[in-house]
């Protein structure tokens, strides 16, 4: 089976470059998955650079841009991948080396959506002894938010991120600010509205929907953008 | 919560301003399919008619609106950081010279 790898150390290299890989076709089973055949890959040339941890769709360190497509590798079948497969770092964000791109960016905006429950008032610490209820209703609808693994796949096949990185918070953080938007428990749910009020942080979104179609865990960034810019309709006319 | 359009004011007044100008052009161009353009009395008479003109410079009016939210948006994405200042002060003076032309054209019409 061919790769074509996006290969690039700063320390070495001037330019980014494209390197061929060949791997023997008897190595390759019909349930290996991109990441194992990286692995291989990594036998014949140890310099080759990717992340990679859990190995199973739940730390999502290993996002890549494979066919044109961000798909996390350990994921992905290689029996599925049309030849050669040509894999890239994700887009959008600067590259560290090889397939490793430098996340700290995408990070900032995750955090500045303070992704985090505020039950209480600013100074007024939680009461330990008493748990925050919810309804089964309400917890339902943090559904579809709350399991978003931060791989990055989203933000980095946006195009409203690559143009404006450092304002436009991106899908994965907007997914993330949505969720504890809805949060029943959380009382700052105005305070978030009016910090996402904002041309660029929330309204680059164009509704493109690349996206929803990245996401590996099938969650819907895009459909929460939507959400968040109703319910800033709705705070507003209250 | 926002601005003077920006944020949600803008992408409310987008889409308030598309959804007048989707029910604006099919009824003008209704409207103007019936009238007769023989003479130029009766195209002023058709034209200037009270009801349809307040709806046409309501019409203008939230045509420029959309331009500013569309074009800004536009201008935002897609200029260098560093012109994005400028790219918008020039488009606010050239929709700024289009109003100012169309209250005159009222004025205008209204003396007349």
């Amino acid at each position: 089976m061919r790769f074509s790898i996006y290969r690039y150390n700063p320390e070495a290299d001037e330019q980014p470059y494209c390197q061929d890989y060949e791997l023997d076709d008897a190595l390759i089973g019909d349930e290996m998955m991109l990441l194992g055949a990286l692995e291989k890959l990594r036998e014949q040339d140890p310099s080759l650079t990717f992340r990679s941890s859990c190995g199973e769709g739940v730390c999502g360190s290993d996002g890549m841009n494979v066919n044109g497509e961000n798909r996390l590798s350990c994921i992905t079948r290689v029996s599925e991948l049309t030849q050669p497969v040509t894999i890239r770092p994700l887009p959008g964000l600067p590259v560290i080396r090889d397939l490793v791109i430098d996340m700290t960016l995408f990070y900032e905006h995750y955090h500045a959506v303070e992704p985090y429950l505020k039950p209480t008032p600013a100074g007024v610490s939680i009461d330990l002894d008493h748990e925050l209820l919810q309804s089964p209703a309400e917890r339902e609808k943090l559904d579809g938010s709350y399991e978003c693994i931060l791989c990055g796949c989203c933000s980095t096949s946006c195009p409203s991120f690559w143009w404006n990185p450092d304002k436009f918070h991106g899908p994965a953080a907007l997914l993330a600010a949505r969720r504890f938007v809805v949060d029943s428990r959380d009382i700052t749910t105005r305070e978030r509205l009016e910090n996402l009020d904002d041309p660029y942080k929330t309204f680059r979104c164009r509704n493109i929907q690349n996206c929803t179609a990245s996401c590996p865990k099938g969650l819907n960034p895009s459909q929460a953008i939507q959400e968040l810019k109703s319910l800033m309709l709705k705070k507003q006319v209250d | 919560m926002s601005g003077i359009l920006t944020g949600l004011k803008a992408h409310l007044w987008q889409r308030i301003s598309a959804f007048y100008l989707l029910i604006y052009f099919p009824l003008a161009a209704w409207y103007l399919s019936q009238q007769s353009f023989a003479t130029l009395a009766a195209f002023k008479q058709a034209v200037f008619a009270v009801e349809f003109w307040v709806m046409t410079l309501l019409a203008l009016l939230l045509l420029l609106v959309h331009a500013w939210v569309g074009m800004r948006d536009v201008l935002m994405d897609y200029l260098p950081r560093k012109a994005v200042l400028a790219g918008l002060s020039v488009l606010g003076l050239g929709l700024m010279v289009i109003l100012l032309n169309l209250l005159y054209l009222t004025l205008y019409l209204m003396k007349n």
